[in-house]
């Protein structure tokens, strides 16, 4: 990549390679190559700003001395300062031990506010780098440079904001790129078609490589995100918050219920059924995980008719008093089917000092010095949660397949704990239990139980938002099952639950969000407002809590990129006005068409000639006007090709001789005058590249000497004979 | 050789070869990109992050576009020559004028010279001439180069050799050698053939304009003024009786083209001196007799000899002296 | 000969041809040099255009050499002595119409009668008239100056309009008839006419019907500086005028007309030249447009351009070339002459020429 050098070099080993690599090679003059490194490097540094890696100071700081940098090392490039090399290379090594006395330092909690060293380190190498570029090879490494600060800024990028960085940063880049050839091939130009022919196989290769490669997986990290974000301690040690910003404990139902952001009336130590709240489709939050799952914030194991709550034990909440990583008190899984899943979670809107979390929660990074895990796995944060705020949660997933659930023991083998609490129905609902034993009758294990009990509900029940609140001293499950039978997730999943219990199947509710959409550029779970849920679980021996959703399907299978893409194009394929479209299809096909009949194939080898004259004229920017001859706009093609001896007039006059004398030339002459036509139209100037002012100013003094159109393809009779 | 496809084509069309594409020093673009994307890929690893994947995929398609992209357009290239000399001499640089669809990096290897780089003579940037560097006498009407390009980012380059056509031949003549003793006025034997550098040698026919190589004593002043450019007169039906060079070429490459240099000298030597010559060769198509007036003539006459075939009776290796 | 030889004089040998070939045309100027000539015609135009395209590149030679700098004056008279149409010449006193007509004559071979124009001209001057022989007792007929092959008629436009009316009705009829009996005009026989459109004093304009008599209309315009001060150096030019020699005989004149009566007019180059003609009808400034003689002329004029083109059929070139020459006198216009021709100048940017 260096200036040129002999092409002829052929086979050579690493040594060799790495021998010439280090040679400098001669100064860079392109002012536009420089221009656009430093943009891409000023761009890096901006994004690691925006993504909180660097602090005002050091990004501002040190975006100016990329600047100074580089212009210092354009005004030197022919001569180095040879004081330059010695003092980069003592700053390059301060860095080094700056960054590792960083790390080995104190532990890092919060992004957020501490300096990320890495960023720090990569952006003094660059700055340092800026001030030692005079050849080629160093504008490419300061360009491969700039990528590694997009990479630093890019992995803590969460929304879709951080595009802006991206677009400006590779513009600079492929606009470096291509300044880098046109300085390495001596001053060539790219035309414009060349230019989108590049940015479209780029852009067709990326977006190749995004559908083909499966998503990126946390893998391997020693200290995962966390962060605590604004939110204040609460009053009450474990108790619950609906909300940050007042630090105060959730009281369900209440008055800002209905208009609070994120505002599931479910996430707080009652379920009151009997409500109807209003969900918009505000991200709450964002979560990276390996899989989609239901991200359960609490579960409820007491109905009363209309509220689900949670059994007082003296125990609980627990308080775990240790540093992050807190490792949850949990339940005994048997390893067999057992996985770990890994999901981090960006809290964007206010919301429930809830920690989220999917399946069975085994590991909490959270930068507090307690946490609280009630007895029913819902995990409580002693401070409020809001925007910024970050977790992340190790789960164990255990998912047994439909056998294996079939194959699992019945009620008998249940803790007695669990049925004294999940099993058994407050007051007696003597309709319910009938119905539930008529429909899950012949059923042997409780998995066929649930599933026929869950297709008795979709078969018989419709599902709507919009439903009345409950009367006072109406029963939810009653009027469900056997009123209006419609309803929302809270009266089916509630419904379910009731009736499992009915039968002696140990049932419990949960409430939380469904997974959200997936966005296939961040990499994230965008979970909305709309998106909180509830649904039931069902204890099976051997495999603890299962999730059974009554109320929906969820697709549980893991999006890849490229299917996603797939999904998303196909969808919005589908949703296009196909009958329109193929009415203005077939219309315009008919005008395509009489417009191609009407300018029809040429017939004469002298039209197509002459369209031959007229397309390369068209080519140069220059297309015949209505009043021109043929030969008149042979004579300015001509004058654009700056060819004085008048080469397309010559053609012109065969072409007309053809045309109006009945001349014809032989076939092969025919063949060899259209190849020399196509050959001498690429010799053409291109539209755009010479037709500007200047160009014409250039070549004013050559038209004016050059005669003007002649009058006959023959050229004119000599009139002014006495030369 | 891919002369006859050539040949057959018309003049000025350009001489498309597809042949073999190869990439030129490939290890440290290929190990650099290589680095770059698998640095990446660890940073996408590490931290699961979408957005790191997402811009990667993008480096991935520009590296790689960066790394193929010039092969495809290395393959597409097509390179002219519009503009070449009739007459060069060998060891002297020898300038052509080519065009080509896109930017390339051209080097000439038959005849060589040194590399520079064509495009479309469009571009702003001032035509460069190819430099041809011709070691040896000859005739060409065609030339070997190997174009390469970078498009569009410079980052790999990619080459192919290719046979263009000139739009006209190209002679080589030989270098001016040491020229064979020419006999003098007192030798007796030559019977005084060299003539004197007074005799008018011709009587003058018309003007013509001035061709590089014509003697400086040929110009015509008045026609000169008249016209606006150099011309010279024409001559014809030389007075003095001509000499004869008879040239026989060995078959050995090298020492032809010393012979050859050596006939050059002697016959820029005679016409200095006003002689009129004629030069007895050999070409591809047999014994050839013919005047040489100047010293171009007489170039492409030499670049176009041939060593003898061996059922020509006179194969004297040694070139024989002027002679009446 | 040794084929680098042959290919170095190539270019040579081109240029002393064509420097021998204009000499010798210019010392003995006889038809059977220009028999030589036709090599030159470039398409390969068939035999009987040959000897016309030779007599129009003759006849250009020979006109240029008397009138110095005006190119288009000369075209135009070239085009009207091939094309068999009259000329009209439209320009201020002393810039050569005279010379003009006289060495077109000179050079056609033919006799010139001249009249000059003035308002006591009466039309039996122009015709001729009949006289009693008293030796005879009969009435004979003495034919006036337009029994001539080539009349030029200076400031046509000072005759009264009686005289004009006979002279374009001869222009027209190409007979004279004289009390019952017509006599007709030699063949080929070419009507030179000079006007001049800045004296309006005593003048009688010419009326469009009788403009459009007139095949051609022509401007000669000044000279250049340098050809102004060749012309005093060398007398106006009469000094070669009297040098002239013809290039044809009056036989061949008529052959080389008929032989550019064929050259070939393709439709879509005929429809082209309708269309300028009605267009003008419509063209803004213009109250009266071409007439369909003026398309009739108009193709018969690009017939005599093509030939001095040397080149044997027509291209729409050959039309927009002659439009002005044969289109703008015969506009009635409300500002004269200048406004016809740029009435015929925007009529040739608006109309769309023929595709091949």
């Amino acid at each position: 990549m260096g200036g040129p050098e002999p092409i002829g070099a052929e086979a050579m080993n690493i040594f060799d390679a790495v021998k010439r690599a280090n040679r400098p090679g001669p100064p860079e003059h392109s002012i536009t190559l420089r221009v656009a490194c430093a943009g891409a490097v000023v761009t890096g540094i901006a994004a690691c700003r925006a993504e909180g890696e660097l602090s005002w100071t050091v990004a501002g700081g040190s975006i100016t001395l990329v600047i100074v940098g580089m212009v210092l090392a354009y005004r030197t490039r022919l001569r180095p300062l040879p004081w330059i090399k010695p003092i980069l290379a003592i700053s390059a090594v301060a860095a080094f031990v700056w960054f590792f006395r960083q790390l080995t330092g104190q532990a890092i909690y919060d992004v957020s506010t501490v300096e990320n060293p890495l960023a720090v380190l990569f952006v003094w190498v660059q700055v340092a780098h800026a001030f030692d570029v005079p050849a080629r090879r160093d504008l490419a490494f300061s360009l491969a440079g700039s990528a590694s600060l997009m990479a630093v800024a890019a992995a803590q990028a969460i929304d879709l904001g951080f595009g802006v960085y991206v677009l400006v940063w590779l513009t600079c880049g492929l606009a470096g790129l291509i300044a880098m050839w046109s300085s390495a091939s001596d001053g060539g130009r790219m035309r414009v078609g060349g230019i989108i022919a590049t940015l479209g196989s780029v852009a067709v290769t990326g977006t190749v490589v995004l559908a083909v490669l499966p998503a990126p997986h946390v893998a391997g990290r020693i200290d995962f995100p966390s962060a605590a974000g604004p939110g204040a301690p609460l009053p009450v040690p474990g108790g619950l918050a609906g909300d940050t910003k007042v630090a105060q404990l959730a009281k369900p139902g209440t008055a800002a219920g209905r208009t609070r952001v994120g505002g599931f009336l479910g996430f707080s130590n009652r379920l009151d059924t009997a409500l109807r709240g209003a969900l918009g489709d505000t991200v709450v939050m964002r979560v990276r995980a390996d899989r989609p799952s239901y991200w359960i914030g609490e579960t409820f194991d007491t109905w009363d008719g209309a509220n689900w709550m949670t059994t007082p034990t003296p125990h609980s909440p627990q308080r775990l008093e240790e540093d992050s990583p807190f490792i949850l008190p949990g339940p005994t899984v048997p390893p067999a089917t057992t996985s770990t899943d890994l999901q981090t979670f960006y809290v964007v809107q206010s919301s429930p000092n809830l920690v989220f979390h999917a399946d069975t929660a085994h590991e909490v990074w959270f930068p507090t010095h307690n946490l609280f895990v009630s007895d029913h796995d819902s995990i409580v944060s002693p401070i409020g949660l809001g925007p910024g705020a970050i977790y992340t949660v190790e789960s164990y997933v255990n998912t047994p397949s439909t056998e294996e659930l079939r194959a699992a023991a019945g009620s008998s083998a249940v803790p007695a704990s669990i049925l004294e609490q999940d099993a058994t129905v407050t007051h007696p609902y003597p309709r319910v239990k009938a119905l539930a034993e008529s429909v899950s009758a012949g059923r042997t294990t409780t998995y066929d139980k649930v599933e026929s009990l869950i297709a008795w509900i979709s078969k018989h029940t419709r599902y709507s938002t919009d439903i009345p609140p409950l009367a006072p001293g109406q029963d939810t499950v009653d009027e469900f099952l056997f009123g209006n039978r419609t309803g929302f997730c809270e009266q089916i999943s509630t419904s379910l639950a009731v009736m499992l219990r009915s039968i002696g199947i140990p049932a419990r509710e949960a409430v939380g969000y469904v997974p959200g959409p997936y966005n296939p550029i961040t990499d994230l779970y965008d979970v909305q407002a709309k998106d909180a849920h509830a649904w039931v679980q069902v204890w099976f021996p051997g495999y603890g809590w299962q999730s059974f959703d009554p109320t929906a399907v969820v697709p549980l299978a893991n999006p890849s990129p490229g299917s996603t893409l797939w999904h998303g194009a196909t969808a919005a394929l589908g949703r296009l006005p196909w009958v329109p479209i193929a009415l203005v299809l077939m219309l315009s096909g008919a005008v395509a068409l009489v417009v191609v009949l009407r300018r029809r194939r040429p017939r004469t080898w002298a039209e197509k000639a002459a369209r031959g004259i007229e397309s390369a004229g068209r080519r140069a920017g220059r297309r015949r006007r209505e009043n021109e001859t043929l030969t008149e706009y042979a004579w300015a093609i001509d004058q654009l090709a700056g060819d004085r001896s008048g080469t397309w007039q010559a053609l012109a006059g065969i072409v007309e001789a053809s045309a109006y004398g009945g001349r014809h030339p032989t076939p092969e002459d025919d063949r060899q005058i259209l190849a020399s036509m196509r050959a001498l139209r690429g010799e053409l100037p291109r539209a755009g590249v010479l037709v500007g002012p200047g160009a014409l100013r250039r070549n004013a003094p050559e038209r004016r000497r050059s005669s003007p159109p002649p009058r006959g393809a023959g050229g004119t009779p000599s009139t002014d004979g006495d030369d | 050789m891919t002369g006859r496809a050539d040949r057959d084509r018309p003049v000025g069309t350009s001489a498309r070869r597809r042949r073999f594409i190869r990439p030129v020093r490939v290890v440290v673009p290929l190990v650099s990109c290589a680095g770059v994307l698998v640095a990446w890929g660890l940073v996408a690893h590490n931290s699961g992050a979408g957005w790191v994947q997402a811009v990667g995929d993008v480096l991935a398609g520009i590296l790689g576009v960066g790394l193929v992209a010039p092969a495809i357009v290395a393959a597409r290239a097509t390179v002219r020559i519009v503009e070449v000399p009739s007459d060069a001499t060998a060891g002297l640089p020898v300038e052509l004028v080519g065009i080509a669809d896109t930017r390339l990096r051209v080097k000439p290897i038959d005849p060589p010279g040194p590399e520079s780089y064509v495009g479309p003579h469009t571009t702003p940037t001032p035509v460069q001439p190819i430099t041809l560097l011709p070691e040896s006498r000859g005739v060409h009407d065609r030339v070997v180069l190997e174009v390469a390009t970078a498009a569009p980012f410079g980052l790999l380059w990619w080459r192919k050799t290719v046979v263009v056509a000139l739009p006209r031949t190209l002679h080589v003549g030989p270098r001016l050698g040491r020229p064979l003793a020419l006999p003098g006025g007192g030798e007796d034997t030559s019977g005084g053939g060299v003539v004197d550098s007074s005799v008018q040698i011709g009587e003058p026919r018309g003007v013509r304009p001035y061709r590089p190589g014509d003697h400086r004593r040929w110009v015509h002043w008045p026609a000169t003024a008249h016209s606006g450019e150099l011309m010279v007169r024409e001559m014809e039906g030389p007075s003095a009786e001509p000499v004869t060079l008879e040239i026989h070429l060995p078959a050995d490459t090298d020492a032809a083209e010393r012979m050859a240099e050596r006939a050059m000298a002697t016959v820029v030597a005679l016409v200095d001196r006003g002689a009129s010559v004629r030069l007895a060769t050999t070409e591809a198509s047999g014994p050839k007799i013919g005047a040489v007036g100047d010293r171009r003539s007489a170039g492409r006459r030499l670049a176009r000899a041939v060593a003898e075939p061996d059922e020509f009776p006179w194969a004297d290796p040694s070139p024989s002296g002027p002679r009446r | 000969m040794e084929p680098a030889q042959f290919g170095e004089r190539e270019a040579t040998t081109d240029r002393v041809v064509s420097v021998a070939g204009s000499r010798r045309a210019e010392l003995v100027p006889d038809i059977g040099v220009l028999d030589g000539l036709e090599g030159s015609s470039e398409l390969g135009a068939p035999a009987h255009i040959d000897g016309a395209i030779a007599l129009g590149r003759a006849l250009v030679d020979n006109l240029s050499k008397v009138l110095l700098g005006t190119p288009g004056a000369i075209t135009a008279a070239a085009m009207a002595a091939l094309s068999g149409g009259h000329l009209l010449i439209e320009d201020v006193p002393g810039v050569g119409k005279t010379v003009l007509a006289r060495a077109l004559a000179e050079s056609l071979g033919a006799e010139l009668s001249r009249v000059q124009g003035h308002p006591d001209l009466l039309p039996s001057d122009v015709t001729g008239v009949s006289v009693f022989a008293p030796d005879t007792g009969t009435w004979e007929f003495r034919p006036g100056p337009v029994f001539a092959h080539v009349v030029l008629v200076d400031e046509l436009n000072r005759t009264p309009p009686r005289t004009q009316a006979a002279l374009l009705e001869t222009m027209e009829e190409q007979q004279v008839s004289v009390d019952g009996e017509s006599w007709p005009l030699p063949r080929p026989h070419l009507v030179i006419a000079t006007q001049n459109p800045f004296s309006q004093l005593g003048t009688y304009p010419l009326v469009e019907s009788q403009l459009d008599r007139f095949a051609l209309a022509t401007a000669i315009g000044y000279p250049d500086s340098d050809t102004e001060a060749r012309l005093v150096q060398h007398g106006g030019g009469k000094f070669a005028l009297g040098e002239l020699r013809p290039v044809c005989s009056t036989q061949e004149w008529l052959g080389a007309q008929r032989a550019t009566e064929s050259v070939e007019v393709a439709s879509s180059v005929a429809r082209y030249a309708v269309a300028l003609c009605r267009a003008s009808r419509n063209a803004p400034g213009v109250r009266l447009g071409a007439s369909p003689r003026a398309a009739i002329w108009l193709i018969r004029a690009a017939q005599a351009h093509a030939v001095l083109s040397a080149r044997s059929f027509v291209t729409p070139d050959d039309v927009k070339a002659v439009a002005v020459a044969c289109l703008a006198h015969r506009l009635l216009t409300d500002e004269g002459v200048e406004q016809g021709v740029a009435a015929v100048r925007g009529l040739l940017d608006t109309t769309s020429a023929p595709r091949p």
